[in-house]
């Protein structure tokens, strides 16, 4: 009978641990969410609580790299504002607070409402009835960088974006035509009803443009990655025909028999509209795919995907005119960046940031955010040929414009064709070339050419980002 | 000031839990007799960390809400309610199960907090159903110990079964998606809740002299039928608590894994053609799969018991401080959620552990019955609050698609409460008898099955 027992309670026993085990797992999920997927949840706009938080919380500072505050919140006779000191400068990486969220504010929304101060800390606010204070967020934004950039635009139209290229840190973005955040509210109207200049939109990020000559980089990679590049040679009379496509240089300039550097330091159009033909369109369509055309790009503030649409039946005139960065192709200036970046980094692109560390507001490190591999989009090998191709544009080519005394900068120039006017002014770059500390997209809408609009403000940026 | 109470009491209530969980280790294995000092000393700890826990929870209400003459009267009420089933217990059922029924107390304890820190009235009733509850609760093992017909009774329990909840259709009302509930004479009550108990006694006492296929399928036939009307009134998670108990049962019985398996088998079968065909099943498997794709609609009640566990985060929002009345059907359903934001999940973790040891406890008495009646039905309550726990917390933590059934003791509701304390009322009858038995009183012979078929 014991026997019988035992065999019977063997039997329970066996549906117990399953039982145990099922709350085990109930807990290991428990702890995984509040671990590892809850911050993403509760800043989720749908959460009642974050309201109830900004009524009860002074909303943390938002910090440059240095320091400099770059919005803080105030309190006057019980009454909270929200105060930006450098008013347009940082409009759109910034962000505003009322009427929903946008840039930073969005996406550090919660870490400024979080106030991670010690347990007795909290304790003495609670005592003495303190306010609780968020915490601090610090950029990797460069104040004076971004100041220059927004005052070397002026009031023209277009987009600035600089990256450190070893880290991925976003050193500064521009977008104009901008708004002023300290205003926000008087000014919403006016705002979202000019729809002409849309003067909340981050062209930065979001404005796509097509890329005109600054794709040539691109062509060349995907030229050198697939054929014996170095035999290459083409005579230009300044215009070609391409199935019946015309393609003009600029000018109609005639540059003679030029090889591939040549060909980029001068921006040939007929001789990248031919090496585009030339090549296989499945190799194009590769390396473009690589370089992150038509996908999302992992970062904090939302972009539109830029696009590359040559298909492997693509025509000959449209392969002929998309070598050159026109036809179909459109691509946002932060694209740009990252590309040149790459390219400064030896064919590694780092993952872009904007937070660099979460402090209490009393300056304690909370959480910092560590440079990261995006992914490798170039073999080094060809980074550096691009580079050395990208000095010579600087040095003896189109990009004369943007050199600065002292430093060796590697750029290319583009202009894209518009519809409506002049061309955008494109610039792309990095300096110094042998040791890139910043990379540089630029472009000016309808103002030009690049030397006269772009690269002008490439070296004014260069020279105060290297030399003071 | 309040709030810097509300701020230490975080972390005492963390403390609290964890010294409760602490003594349940202790006091586990120790045997129940009047004259072990362990024992003793480890019970009166316990009582001391359960009225702290309520102590400190209604300082805080008493802190935070105006109607504070309700408070305290209802407090003092809650008070001598413990005092006196302790006292009731100790004097007159000398054989009691302290730990098991310290583990209901603090339960209940947390219960009385949040609910009455949600809504007062809320908590005030669920006060009185508790004195209900423990009422029927202590005179059950008396009852369950004398009463040695109850295991002729089988099919009795299935018509009874049938019947509350066919009337369902009939007299039901709709409340929360379910038509579960029966209006008589003023009273609502939920007849699932109290079918699990009739069911459970239906299986026992059918199966603890029966284990044929044949007699499987015989006693099978019935239970499906059980199982379908709960899905056809849309009470899935009483469906589901049903079938793990009609397969463990069975397996208990015949000691065959083929049954077990072979039933979760046919169970997951039976949830996938219910997944194809009834579109307020596929909805929750939606809603579980992607809970933020429809937050509005679908998504809405796991999203929000979501904000609400992360908003806790390890240590609370504190009590008081959280926005509980956010979530959808916060003091039945997703209770769990607001201890989880106020409390905090530290506290939270520690509950699902205690809520383990409650489940072994009842399992630890089901292995020292001899009798295979009771002991069919010890392991019965035992499995079915254990399931209903995972279902329930596994379901507002959004690990297994939500399926409306309550927190035992924790969760609102009149039927819950009378239905849980019986079935612990049940289980201490059944761990009177096998201290008897030890004490050589009564030949248990003439109870074992006739011949077991393996």
């Amino acid at each position: 009978m014991t026997q019988n027992i035992n065999q019977r309670n063997k039997k329970l026993k066996r549906i117990s641990y399953i039982y145990v085990g099922l709350f085990l797992l109930l807990i290991f999920n428990l702890i995984k969410y509040v671990a590892l997927d809850s911050s993403n949840v509760t800043i989720n706009s749908y959460n009642p609580r974050l309201e109830q938080l900004e009524k009860t919380i002074i909303r943390g500072k938002i910090l440059d790299t240095n320091g400099q505050v770059l919005a803080q919140t105030l309190k006057r006779e019980n009454e909270l504002y929200r105060v930006y000191p450098f008013s347009n400068t940082f409009a759109h990486v910034l962000g505003y607070h009322d009427h929903g969220k946008t840039g930073l504010e969005a996406v550090a929304n919660i870490d400024l409402l979080r106030s991670d101060i010690s347990v007795l800390e909290k304790l003495s606010i609670s005592v003495f009835h303190k306010d609780t204070i968020g915490n601090n967020v610090v950029t990797t934004l460069n104040a004076e960088l971004q100041k220059m950039a927004h005052d070397l635009l002026g009031d023209r139209k277009g987009a600035v974006v600089a990256i450190e290229p070893s880290t991925g840190k976003i050193l500064s973005m521009v977008s104009k035509p901008n708004y002023n955040p300290n205003y926000i509210t008087q000014d919403w109207k006016t705002l979202i009803q000019n729809e002409e200049e849309s003067p909340l939109l981050n062209r930065a990020t979001q404005g796509l443009y097509p890329p005109g000559s600054t794709f040539k980089l691109i062509t060349s990679l995907a030229f050198m990655e697939n054929n014996p590049w170095e035999d290459f040679s083409y005579t230009c009379t300044g215009q070609d025909v391409f199935n019946g496509k015309m393609i003009h240089c600029y000018k109609n300039t005639a540059h003679g028999k030029v090889d591939l550097k040549k060909a980029l330091a001068v921006s040939c159009n007929t001789a990248f509209s031919h090496i585009g033909t030339e090549m296989d369109v499945n190799d194009f369509i590769q390396t473009a795919n690589r370089l992150l055309f038509n996908q999302t790009i992992d970062f904090d503030l939302p972009s539109s995907k830029s696009s590359f649409t040559l298909q492997e039946n693509s025509t000959i005139n449209e392969i002929a005119e998309t070598a050159i960065g026109q036809g179909k192709t459109l691509i946002s200036p932060f694209h740009n960046a990252l590309i040149v970046s790459s390219i400064a980094n030896g064919g590694l692109l780092m993952k872009p940031y904007l937070i660099d560390r979460i402090e209490t507001y009393n300056g304690k490190t909370v959480k910092k955010v560590l440079p990261e591999l995006y992914q490798q989009v170039m073999d080094v090998e060809y980074s550096t040929h691009l580079k050395t191709f990208m000095v010579e544009v600087v040095e003896n080519g189109t990009g004369k414009k943007s050199s600065v005394d002292g430093i060796k900068i590697a750029g290319k120039t583009g202009s894209a064709e518009n519809p409506f006017g002049q061309p955008h002014a494109w610039y792309v770059g990095f300096a110094p070339a042998d040791n890139p500390k910043i990379a540089l997209s630029i472009i000016v809408e309808t103002s030009g050419t690049s030397s006269a609009n772009a690269a002008p403000i490439a070296k004014e940026l260069f020279d105060l980002y290297l030399k003071h | 000031m309040l709030n810097a109470f509300i701020y230490i009491s975080q972390f005492i209530f963390i403390i609290l839990a964890i010294a409760f969980l602490y003594c349940c280790y202790k006091m586990y294995g120790l045997s129940y007799d009047a004259h072990n000092d362990t024992l003793k000393l480890l019970n009166k700890w316990q009582k001391i960390f359960i009225l702290s826990l309520h102590f400190f929870g209604f300082v805080i209400l008493l802190g935070a809400y105006e109607n504070k003459l309700d408070i305290i009267i209802l407090y003092i009420q809650e008070v001598l309610f413990f005092l006196l089933v302790w006292y009731i217990l100790e004097r007159f059922y000398k054989k009691t199960h302290l730990l098991l029924w310290n583990l209901t107390f603090y339960f209940i304890t947390l219960s009385f907090i949040i609910l009455t820190r949600i809504n007062y009235q809320v908590g005030e009733r669920q006060f009185y159903m508790a004195v209900l509850g423990y009422l029927i609760a202590l005179i059950l093992p008396k009852l369950i110990e004398k009463a040695a017909f109850l295991k002729h009774l089988s099919w009795v329990y299935m018509a009874i079964s049938l019947l509350l909840l066919i009337a369902v259709f009939f007299l039901g009302e709709k409340k929360g998606g379910a038509i579960n509930w029966i209006s008589i004479w003023g009273f609502s009550f939920q007849p699932s809740e109290v079918v699990k108990i009739t069911f459970i006694f239906f299986l026992a006492a059918y199966l603890y002299e029966k284990n044929r296929w044949i007699d499987i399928i015989i006693c099978g036939i019935p239970s499906l039928a059980l199982i379908i009307l709960l899905v056809l009134q849309n009470d899935l998670g009483t469906a589901l608590i049903f079938f793990i108990i009609f397969i463990t049962l069975v397996y208990l019985s015949t000691s065959q894994a083929i049954y077990f398996f072979g039933g979760l088998a046919g169970g997951s079968l039976g949830a996938f053609i219910a997944y194809r065909f009834f579109p307020h099943v596929k909805r929750r498997v939606v809603a579980w799969q992607n809970p933020w794709m429809d937050i509005d609609n679908t998504g809405y009640q796991i999203a929000h018991s979501l904000f609400a566990i992360g908003a806790g985060g390890w240590s609370g929002y504190g009590l008081t401080k959280g926005m509980p009345k956010s979530i959808p059907v916060v003091t039945m359903d997703f209770i769990f959620a607001a201890i989880s934001e106020e409390f905090g999940n530290i506290f939270s973790v520690i509950l699902i552990i205690t809520l383990i040891v409650f489940y072994i406890i009842i399992i630890h008495i089901a292995l020292k019955t001899e009798r295979r009646f009771y002991y069919l039905i010890a392991s019965g309550i035992g499995c079915t609050f254990a399931f209903q726990i995972f279902l329930i917390i596994g379901g507002v933590t959004n690990f297994i698609p939500i399926t409306g059934v309550t927190l035992p003791f924790i969760s609102y509701g009149g039927t819950s409460i009378l239905v849980s304390a019986s079935m612990v009322g049940i289980v201490q009858g059944i761990s009177n008898m096998q201290t008897s038995k030890k004490e050589g009183e009564e030949d248990d012979a003439k109870h074992q099955p006739k011949k077991q078929k393996a």
